[in-house]
């Protein structure tokens, strides 16, 4: 399945989008739930993108390693702090990283059913919607023209 | 150069809202008619709000803005010194394929702006003159809305009951109750009701990923089917680059590129543009000759100047109550125009128009949703995403930029389409009277948010990826002078060529256009008709 993913930068992605999405007593984190899949698809299609996220998974264990520690055997505060570092200092990687990350977290059917959503795409079936109550119009219209002649 | 077809009598460039009308008005009266269109055509059963990644198609092929779509039959728009970004979709249809389509008409007052207030200029055609083409447009599009609206002058019978309010427009139709203010169904060109062969809306949400069940009214399946079955031709992925001229100085044709890259010559009697207020402007800057130095038809000066946007400042409320907002057409549950009309009190001239938009999905509330924030990551991420997915209202505050010189499209020096042509570049700026009135409009659109119960409001002063209207870049009038083309469409300049899009607005009102477009396009097909034998009089 990874194309541009080693073992190693699979665990430390998967580290990383379990901090940006954490899991809680209802939702899965995002590498719990295997977001990383879908990034890979993405830097798949684009070796731009595949290069920034390469040299953005360096930055986040060099950043780990100058704290002395590996960043998947961090706590997940410390984690948090690396996190917050690269945020800043390598801002256009991190947000391009999140925003992906978002995409792929929240187009998964078991993340979209926690939510309380039905797992399923708009069409074909479509919502109901209330018809909902037009009589306050009469409130509206007894008020008078609105519009200016010309 | 390939010889593209037999020389026409009518040649159409651009199959969007305005050029499928006038399709249509002409082949409707036996008049013979080629439309030429650089996109193709859609499939409505492969839009993706089929697919389970729906919502990230809205940032890939289904991006608005054609600088990241990228697709083929797209060209680059170098936006850089304009803080709002145009946006359009190239395909039978046009824009219409990815609309909301958020249906009103301009106002009386919007064609008078010069007499009345003293700004902008005066069309050369009224809202009374306009009345039976925007009926006969509602009919062939088919509307959803009521009768009474204050707002307007009365109207027709809409074609089929108004779109539902669900909890979101019932929550602020309570609010604007409580002010006292001004509000009423938005008329949508989305069917409520199948009509004319077409099936109701069964509010799935994503509009702008295009209606995989024809309800939304895009020309490609309302217009279009009906001018082809008269016998107007249509041509796709057809790119025009330039307009011919003979040596009388009339138009003699169109330039194109096919769709594997060879230069095809169409000749034909009359061209007509119809390819938006980037596109047109675009086009005839591009057919400069000797003759035509500074462009064709462009005597005045004015071909590509006072561009208009409508500039949008988005004001998102949270509430408490789950007002499930994803669920039905999300462009438009209400509209208010309570501050429509001039009133100097206010510290601007002009005015503004509140679209209540529903919500969106999961992937977009977590991007912040229509102009806010990305949410926060770590922590705090699954409570704030719980506190806004479905439990906000986002109103869309549209005011009425007016025409300034300044405000242009031109030709980039650098930057061209896939088949070299150049490519346009804009330059805009939002004036002090305009500034003022998007503030006044975050006032006012904070306070109903309130009334109707939300507990946090943000405000985006002015939302980039807004350019939905492009106005005014070849403006209509009396005088050659001042303007590019007369009340009909007919350039100045060359009289055998055809300007019927929103390039030929004056002033651009405070509603989304797309309505007004067409009947006026509609208006100059009439007059076309009646005037055809004399044009070269």
């Amino acid at each position: 399945m990874a194309t541009f993913l080693s073992a190693d930068q699979r665990a430390l992605l998967d580290a990383v989008l379990d901090r940006l999405i954490p899991s809680t007593g209802t939702m899965p984190g995002a590498g719990q739930v295997g977001t990383a899949d879908y990034l890979d698809i993405v830097a798949g299609e684009s070796p731009r993108l595949a290069r920034l996220f390469a040299a953005g998974l360096r930055s986040i264990e060099t950043a780990a390693v100058r704290r002395d520690s590996s960043f998947v055997q961090m706590s997940g505060d410390q984690q948090d702090d690396v996190l917050r570092h690269v945020e800043s200092s390598k801002s256009a990687f991190f947000e391009i990283l999140l925003l992906h990350t978002y995409n792929g977290y929240y187009s998964n059917p078991e993340i979209v059913e926690a939510l309380g959503l039905e797992p399923r795409p708009p069409q074909p079936r479509g919502h109901e919607v209330e018809f909902g109550d037009f009589s306050a119009l009469e409130a509206v219209t007894s008020r008078g023209q609105a519009f200016r002649e010309a | 150069m390939g010889n593209g077809g037999e020389r026409q009598d009518v040649v159409i460039v651009g199959a969007g809202a305005s050029g499928a009308a006038f399709a249509w008005s002409l082949a409707k009266d036996g008049f013979s008619v080629l439309c030429l269109e650089q996109g193709g055509w859609t499939n409505p059963s492969d839009y993706p709000s089929n697919q389970q990644d729906w919502e990230i198609h809205r940032q890939t092929d289904f991006n608005p803005d054609p600088n990241f779509r990228n697709l083929p039959e797209d060209y680059p728009v170098n936006d850089k010194d304009s803080p709002i970004a145009p946006l359009m979709y190239n395909a039978v249809g046009g824009s219409t394929i990815h609309w909301s389509a958020h249906f009103p008409r301009f106002h009386p007052s919007d064609f008078k702006t010069k007499s009345l207030d003293g700004v902008g200029d005066d069309w050369p055609v009224t809202y009374a003159e306009l009345e039976p083409y925007f009926d006969t447009n509602d009919r062939i599009m088919g509307v959803a809305g009521m009768t009474g609206d204050t707002a307007y002058p009365p109207k027709s019978e809409r074609q089929t009951p108004p779109i539902p309010l669900g909890v979101l427009g019932q929550t602020m139709a309570n609010g604007f109750d409580k002010l006292g203010w001004h509000w009423w169904p938005s008329d949508s060109a989305i069917l409520t009701a199948p009509y004319d062969g077409r099936a109701a809306c069964n509010n799935c949400g994503p509009c702008d990923i295009g209606c995989t069940r024809r309800a939304k009214a895009s020309t490609d399946v309302t217009y279009w089917p009906k001018a082809l079955a008269m016998g107007a031709q249509l041509k796709t992925h057809c790119r025009v680059r330039e307009i011919t001229v003979d040596k009388d100085g009339l138009a003699d044709g169109v330039v194109y590129y096919d769709a594997d890259g060879q230069v095809q010559e169409q000749k034909a009697s009359v061209v007509v543009l119809a390819s938006n207020g980037i596109g047109t402007p675009r086009l005839l800057l591009n057919s400069a000759t000797p003759a035509f130095p500074d462009g064709l038809a462009n005597s005045s000066g004015l071909v590509g100047k006072n561009l208009m946007f409508h500039p949008y400042s988005m004001v998102t409320g949270v509430f408490d109550e789950m007002l499930e907002g994803y669920k039905g057409p999300m462009g438009a549950s209400i509209i208010s125009q309570e501050h429509y009309e001039t009133d100097l009190s206010r510290g601007f001239v002009r005015g503004y128009a509140f679209q209540v938009a529903r919500s969106t999905g999961p992937v977009a509330v977590a991007r912040g949703g229509a102009g806010g924030q990305r949410l926060p990551w770590g922590n705090g991420h699954h409570p704030a995403l719980a506190e806004r997915l479905g439990h906000t209202v986002t109103i869309a505050v549209i005011g009425e930029d007016l025409p300034e010189l300044h405000n242009e499209v031109t030709l980039d020096d650098e930057l061209t389409d896939s088949n070299g042509i150049p490519a346009p570049k804009i330059s805009y700026t939002l004036s002090e009277n305009s500034r003022k009135m998007m503030d006044h409009g975050i006032g006012t659109a904070t306070e109903v948010l309130e009334a109707a119960g939300a507990h946090t409001v943000t405000a985006n002063p002015l939302l980039r990826p807004a350019g939905w209207h492009l106005l005014g870049t070849a403006r209509m009038g009396e005088d050659p002078s001042g303007s590019v083309v007369g009340r009909s469409g007919q350039t100045h300049d060359v009289k055998n060529l055809f300007i019927i899009d929103g390039s030929v607005f004056v002033t651009a009102g405070a509603v989304n256009p797309t309505s007004t477009i067409q009947a006026v396009a509609l208006l100059m097909a009439d007059e076309f008709k009646q005037n055809a034998k004399h044009l070269l009089d």
